[in-house]
């Protein structure tokens, strides 16, 4: 959203033009539909997680198909926010743990970059990183102080390695910490 | 593993260094090759200062008058920074968004933690990384050395080169371990200047080109304009400076003062 209102260079000319046309048939500037589509989404959401299991899918589907299908015809959305919207809500179910969090921060994101544009765009990468800085998994740092090619904590944290060789040395992060501090 | 808490590491100072130098770049009054000799020795000049400097302050505490000249320096450099970025959001995305965002930036570098902005600016150096090389990519193709040595050239007798406060700061700002790596600012500061002042006169030859063009005369296929996204990158990284400007002169009047000899 950000990109196509104040960097739309930034995109092939082609898929510019389309953007551009798509948004002049819409009433509504790209910022609010982003927010509608995202807040009809949640809705949809809601209502299929209250409603009995075995209807509550089939009418998240529909509901979500038949809103969408609609809010197309009439005109009041444009079709690259709701394709936009729909990668980005299916995005957030990769974790889906996150959920919540994720929503928030999505919901966030738009306002503040639909607001205040790149400044804002920026606004909220910092706050996302202050956020970030200050997590710990484990009393570890997520932004430890560490360069990249290093020895890393756990052995085989990209290639699975052999378990009865892991096993003869410590190998998760609290051995490694105990066998820190008999070293020191 | 603890964080490190109390003062920032010489790659934040080198970022926000960093950040300054590409806006500000070495003035294209005098002869390319010429303009690279004489920001050589300014560099060697500076980093000498710098060293002196880091030998005179490590592990002593500041004076009134000392705290009072660094305060000076980095407040001009902070308001500097966000004139230019101002300006950016102005000329480039229409956006006057940073003065509304101006109180709770500096808010933020006021109250956030050395260690916070350390951890952000290893998350940025990635990103600057990327865009350095993004940018290279781009303009590959386009750069010649011919252009180097075309005979008109803008010919003036004054030359100046952008000193900055971070370059004396260096022994309060970081640890007394990595105070010495700070000496190498200066060097930092000329590196990206003269790398952008190169990439401008081999791509233009000996003209007076705004740095913006090298930029805009990106090009990869399809996506032929990868200023605007290398610029919203700058914007972050002048963002991260200003804040940590903020948090800069809060830690130099952190420290204990030097006591006054009668």
């Amino acid at each position: 959203m950000c990109v196509a209102v104040h960097l739309p260079e930034l995109l092939p000319p082609s898929c510019c033009y389309k953007i551009e046309a798509a948004e002049k048939a819409t009433p509504l500037p790209l910022f609010a539909e982003m927010l509608l589509v995202i807040l009809l989404l949640e809705v949809i959401r809601e209502a299929g997680l209250r409603m009995p299991q075995s209807l509550g899918h089939s009418v998240s589907l529909v509901s979500a198909l038949i809103i969408g299908d609609a809010a197309i015809a009439t005109g009041l959305m444009s079709t690259p926010v709701i394709f936009v919207a729909s990668i980005t809500a299916i995005a957030v179910f990769v974790t889906p743990g996150l959920y919540e969090p994720a929503t928030l921060l999505r919901i966030g994101t738009v306002l503040l970059a639909g607001l205040a544009g790149p400044v804002g765009l920026a606004a909220a990468f910092f706050g996302f990183l202050l956020s970030l800085v200050s997590t710990e998994a484990l009393g570890v740092p997520y932004l430890a102080p560490h360069p990249f090619p290093q020895q890393p904590l756990s052995e085989d944290g990209v290639l699975r390695r052999n378990y009865r060789q892991l096993s003869r040395r410590g190998f998760n992060i609290w051995q490694k910490r105990e066998r820190g501090k008999r070293r020191s | 593993m603890k964080q490190q808490t109390e003062r920032f590491t010489p790659a934040a100072l080198t970022l926000s260094l960093v950040t300054a130098a590409l806006a500000d770049g070495i003035p294209q009054s005098v002869p390319v090759r010429r303009a690279l000799w004489l920001g050589v020795v300014s560099a060697v000049c500076l980093c000498i200062l710098s060293a002196l400097a880091v030998a005179m302050l490590q592990n002593k505490a500041p004076s009134l008058a000392v705290r009072l000249a660094l305060t000076a320096g980095l407040f001009m450099e902070l308001m500097h920074t966000l004139v230019q970025a101002q300006g950016l959001c102005t000329a480039e995305f229409s956006s006057m968004a940073l003065l509304g965002f101006l109180p709770l930036l500096l808010w933020a570098g006021w109250a956030v933690p050395p260690a916070s902005w350390n951890a952000s600016a290893r998350v940025l150096w990635w990103f600057a990384a990327v865009g350095g090389v993004v940018c290279l990519l781009g303009l590959a193709g386009q750069l010649h050395w011919y252009r180097l040595f075309t005979p008109a050239q803008p010919t003036a007798a004054n030359w100046d080169i952008p000193v900055y406060a971070e370059y004396f700061a260096g022994a309060l700002l970081c640890s007394a371990r990595s105070a010495r790596r700070t000496v190498w600012l200066p060097a930092w500061g000329f590196a990206v200047q003269a790398a952008a002042l190169l990439g401008s006169a081999l791509l233009f030859g000996s003209g007076a080109y705004p740095r913006l063009e090298l930029l805009r005369a990106w090009s990869s296929g399809s996506f032929s304009r990868m200023d605007a996204l290398l610029l919203l990158l700058w914007l972050l990284c002048a963002v991260y400076r200003a804040a940590m400007l903020c948090a800069a002169i809060r830690l130099l009047w952190q420290q204990p003062e030097a006591e006054v000899q009668p």
